[in-house]
């Protein structure tokens, strides 16, 4: 396959980002992770192109890779070598697609109730636990799920019918 | 306590990518965790350090705490709109964007001196800011984006007329987000001013059209018609 990588990175990115801040040890710092490992994906896709068959497997091998990367982190300094070559070029069809979804999302987003919201910006970005939320707002976990649940099936509602518009 | 509720996100991860090699449900729902999280990213403004060369001058101070489309502003809005005790101005104006349309940002022609002219609308300064996009629409008359904050801030400074009018102005203009984004604002000031079948119809319209305005406007109908 050849990657779009600004959709790619635009799409896993911030999810490669907020992985690699939750368990990233100094002094390294999640954004070298998330470019470590773009590096390393890079590199892998073009000396074994057939391990990429779909960007799933991309995506895959990206987010396992921030992963182990972020836990080995402050073992070792420096980061790995430049890119030998110049990505390929974006994919402009699915850039606009994956705004697209991004706009309707966010504005999803925005039309929660400001609870819901940092509540899902506190699991999904912040990485917190419900247990963390609730000791630190007096909400009960009870609560915090059942809101957690109701605010990602109408995100859910919405990004599906995008998908299905852009299919 | 439930133990999954002890449980942060990354701790899944790798059952999620397990599942996600073999089963497209559970793929699908790393995609949407993934663009989740994207939406999270653009909503907290960070400051994008990785973003891509295209909307790299996006980090600009001015639109730090602005990197996101007028769509979720709108949103914003419309939730505003919703809350019972919002006196009924603020049911047509709603929350003023503050964020610039991602599908506008590609061109950078122009893009330091509307930042200049941007400037006091970031504070919230509204009368400096209408100096300001004034002065750069005096010297870009056809500018939409600029006239668009122009019309949200003529609406926050109470100069409904002059608000409308701006909208009107923008709505005719060849960019489709900002033209929808500004049918729908003219039509929620039509909604206040009491021309009910005007904001009816152009939010029928919107509707219709099934762009990214369609949800909202089609919500703003449900809302009048209750």
């Amino acid at each position: 396959m050849s990657f779009a990588w600004e959709v790619f990175l635009a799409r896993y990115g911030p999810m490669a980002r907020a992985i690699a801040r939750s368990l990233v040890h100094p002094p390294a710092t999640a954004e070298d992770v998330v470019q470590e490992a773009a590096l390393a994906l890079h590199r892998a896709a073009r000396s074994e192109p057939q391990r990429f068959a779909t960007v799933e497997h991309a995506r895959n091998y990206f987010l396992r890779a921030v992963r182990n990367l972020a836990a080995r982190s402050g073992r070792r300094a420096g980061r790995e070598g430049e890119l030998a070559h110049e990505p390929e070029a974006r994919d402009e069809l699915a850039l606009r697609a994956f705004e697209r979804r991004q706009d309707a999302l966010a504005a999803a987003l925005t039309t929660l109730t400001p609870e819901a919201r940092e509540l899902v910006r506190r699991r999904f970005l912040a990485h917190e636990t419900l247990a963390e939320i609730a000791r630190a707002s007096g909400v009960p976990v009870s609560t915090l799920h059942d809101r957690e649940r109701a605010a990602l099936a109408e995100l859910r509602r919405v990004w599906d019918r995008h998908l299905e518009n852009d299919a | 306590m439930n133990p999954a509720h002890d449980r942060r996100w990354p701790d899944e991860l790798e059952s999620l990518l397990a599942r996600a090699e073999s089963d497209p449900a559970a793929s699908r729902e790393l995609d949407f965790l993934a663009d989740l999280a994207a939406s999270v990213e653009r909503l907290e403004a960070r400051p994008p350090a990785a973003l891509p060369e295209r909307t790299r001058w996006l980090a600009r101070a001015w639109l730090l705490p602005a990197a996101a489309s007028v769509l979720f502003a709108l949103a914003l809005g419309l939730w505003f709109a919703r809350r019972d005790d919002a006196p009924p101005a603020q049911l047509a104006l709603g929350t003023p964007p503050v964020f610039v349309a991602s599908t506008l940002r590609g061109d950078g022609t122009l893009a330091d001196e509307l930042a200049r002219a941007l400037e006091p609308y970031t504070r919230g300064d509204w009368p400096a800011a209408r100096a300001a996009l004034a002065e750069f629409l005096a010297r870009h008359e056809g500018h939409a984006t600029a006239r668009f904050y122009l019309a949200v801030v003529a609406g926050e400074l109470g100069e409904l007329d002059s608000a409308r009018e701006h909208y009107s102005a923008v709505a005719a203009c060849d960019e489709p987000l900002l033209a929808d984004h500004a049918r729908y604002r003219r039509a929620r000031l039509d909604l206040v001013a009491g021309r009910r079948a005007e904001a009816e119809s152009a939010l029928a319209e919107l509707v219709s059209g099934g762009g990214p305005f369609a949800e909202l406007a089609r919500d703003a109908l449900r809302e009048v018609a209750r």
